[in-house]
């Protein structure tokens, strides 16, 4: 693999699936 | 056959009880620490933290977990402890390394022994066993705190997980660690021991026309292992996980390593009991979860254990089938079978470590599932597919114990539920500790509760449909269909065993074979592990929050009891139809479908 693409992608893959899970928590304030 | 189960849950359950009260005790912040442990506690305390603090701290902390352990990964060509020379790990498995571990799943998509060095399994995963295994209890410990005492003192995040990594892992891990030393389990930083074969050329020869030497990889097992089954973490050192002889030395180590694994997530009923204040219903959830988990085991024992391998057995006629597959449909012609001469009255022995009975392998695998562990002492691959049901049913329900602090979590949003329903039956309002249930409530349940199927069932059809699926299946049908459900079942458990014929490994980055859709099954088991492990933390934290803040209704004379056997068969039935109502079409197309036949055994 190309590190210079993979290793950005996939280490904000990780980071931006736990601020999605970020947004849930505030979305469970208006819920 | 029937001893060693019921010996691994006697055990468990009578210890459980006094470790209960030890985990109150410290959890409630009873303790008086030691004085050079007072200091750094003071200043970890920073106060009370209501349910978004609380929960935000998690969040952060994971993350900063997830980054670190992908940063160590991608430095470990460079770092010391590294004698086999181990490369750098492919971005997605490193990714997906990353997240498995900081969220207590351990879905290996690699090897450790082959893709690890002794760095990286000291700095990346025996870490995380501590850490991730502390964030799930401390999840379960600040729903307690908002149910008792409202959304605003949960609790102090940090100074939870010190509490849960000082006083109760480190020294119950010590402990069992030295047991493990003593049971021959290899504990140095050495990479490797090279030896010679008995038979000389077994490993083949070199240039010179030498025979080669095997390498036997070693390393710090006597730590590792005790924190990978107390945390229910159930990452392997080894890719054979506790099948191998140096992750599971004895028939001693393979009942204890069950029994840490079910005690943490045991005790923590009755510490959700004892810290509510409402033991006997306590008493009710866990005889629920007890029986659940005797059935599973007694299901995976019965079809595994009394039952031989369909594959071994006579198939008289000779049979033709079509088989279709990437898109092609091409006759498979099987053979008329006399049965091999294998005397299969110990039931089906494939892949089973017969070291430790006959029966281990199946009650390993339900037990480990039940608990979230994903540590293996057999091949779950190889299981009898009417088996294989029970370690899939586990994932699919999840609530039978489970992991620490999660798996009485979910078993929480099952409750709600189930009282909903029972409210909605007798035309009462649902109310669960006093507390009215309300829209909000539910709404967080069913959220809770249905991204779990969501997170197994869409990427499973998905994968199935695709070439993403079928060229990384082993076998091809109904088994390969299971092998992917397996795959996301237990990604969306947290869970971290497998049917480990499914190809998902790069490994390396500069491996020259990597399995042709690896990538997309590290990317895909990232989103789900981590859309699994958080949003059903998040809304029962929610949930939670919500409940504790309204006033307790007194108690009545038609206030439903939480404490009587009625809502024990209560929850079970909401558990079971609600499990089966989700994953039963699931279950029939996979293992059931196998069992019937025709392709490739069964029948």
């Amino acid at each position: 693999m190309d590190l210079m693409i993979w290793i950005p992608f996939t280490f904000l893959l990780g980071v931006g699936s736990m601020l999605l899970c970020y947004a849930f928590l505030i979305a469970c304030e208006n819920i | 056959m029937w001893l060693l189960p019921i010996t691994m849950l006697a055990t468990t359950a009578i210890l459980a009880i006094p470790l209960s009260r030890y985990l109150a005790w410290i959890m409630n912040g009873e303790y008086h620490p030691p004085r050079f442990l007072a200091w750094f506690e003071r200043r970890l305390n920073t106060g009370d933290q209501d349910w978004k603090q609380y929960t935000i701290a998690l969040l952060v902390f994971n993350i900063l977990l997830f980054a670190y352990s992908y940063l160590v990964m991608a430095v470990q060509p460079w770092m010391p402890l590294n004698d086999l020379h181990r490369g750098m790990l492919a971005p997605t498995t490193m990714a997906h390394a990353a997240m498995s571990l900081s969220t207590n799943t351990d879905l290996q998509h690699w090897s450790g022994d082959v893709h690890f060095s002794n760095f990286s399994q000291i700095f990346v995963m025996i870490a995380n066993f501590f850490f991730s295994a502390s964030i799930g209890f401390c999840a379960l410990a600040a729903i307690i705190r908002a149910l008792k005492f409202g959304p605003k003192k949960v609790g102090c995040f940090f100074i939870d997980m010190w509490r849960v990594m000082i006083y109760m892992f480190l020294p119950i891990g010590f402990v069992l660690s030295l047991v493990c030393l003593q049971q021959g389990m290899p504990m140095t930083f050495k990479s490797a021991q090279m030896v010679s074969t008995v038979e000389p050329a077994s490993m083949g020869l070199d240039d010179k026309g030498v025979a080669k030497q095997q390498t036997v990889v070693l390393g710090p097992l006597a730590a590792f292992i005790p924190m990978k089954q107390l945390g229910t973490n159930g990452g392997g050192f080894f890719g054979a996980n506790s099948a191998h002889p140096f992750e599971n030395p004895t028939g001693l180590t393979n009942f204890l390593e069950s029994v840490a694994m079910m005690l943490f997530p045991m005790a923590l009923v009755f510490m959700y009991g004892r810290m509510l204040g409402k033991l006997k219903h306590a008493w009710v959830i866990y005889s629920v979860m007890m029986a659940l988990m005797i059935g599973t085991i007694a299901w995976s024992i019965y079809y595994d254990t009394y039952r031989p391998n369909p594959g071994l057995t006579a198939h008289p006629k000779e049979r033709t089938f079509q088989l279709e597959s990437n898109g092609k449909s091409r006759p498979i012609t099987l053979p008329a079978v006399a049965g091999l001469p294998v005397d299969q009255h110990l039931g089906n022995l494939e892949s089973k470590e017969l070291r430790f009975g006959t029966s281990a392998g199946a009650t390993f695998a339900a037990m480990t599932v039940d608990v979230t562990c994903g540590a293996v002492n057999c091949a779950h691959d190889s299981l009898n597919p009417m088996a294989a049901v029970s370690p899939m049913a586990g994932m699919w329900v999840n609530c039978i114990y489970g992991g620490k602090g999660v798996g009485m979590i979910n078993l929480l949003v099952f409750l709600i539920i189930g009282v909903f329903i029972a409210g909605q039956m007798v035309g009462r309002t649902p109310e669960y500790l006093g507390k009215k249930i309300g829209g909000r409530e539910m709404k967080l349940a069913m959220i809770g509760l249905l991204i779990h199927p969501i997170m197994i069932l869409w990427p499973s059809g998905l994968f199935a449909a695709t070439t993403w699926g079928q060229k990384a299946e082993f076998n091809p049908g109904s088994h390969g269909f299971s092998e992917i459900v397996y795959e996301f079942s237990s990604a969306s458990a947290n869970n971290g065993s497998g049917f480990e014929g499914l190809g998902d490994t790069w490994g390396l980055n500069d491996n020259p074979n990597p399995a042709p859709t690896s990538q997309a099954w590290d990317i895909a088991t990232v989103i789900v592990i981590c859309i699994s492990r958080f949003i059903p933390i998040i809304a029962p934290i929610a949930l939670a929050a919500g409940m504790g803040a309204k006033k307790a209704a007194p108690f009545g004379l038609g206030t439903m009891r939480d404490d009587t056997p009625t809502f024990g068969f209560l929850l079970i039935g909401t558990i079971v139809i609600i499990g089966a109502l989700l994953f039963l079409p699931v279950a029939a197309l996979g293992p059931v479908a196998e069992h019937m036949g025709p392709i490739p055994f069964g029948g």
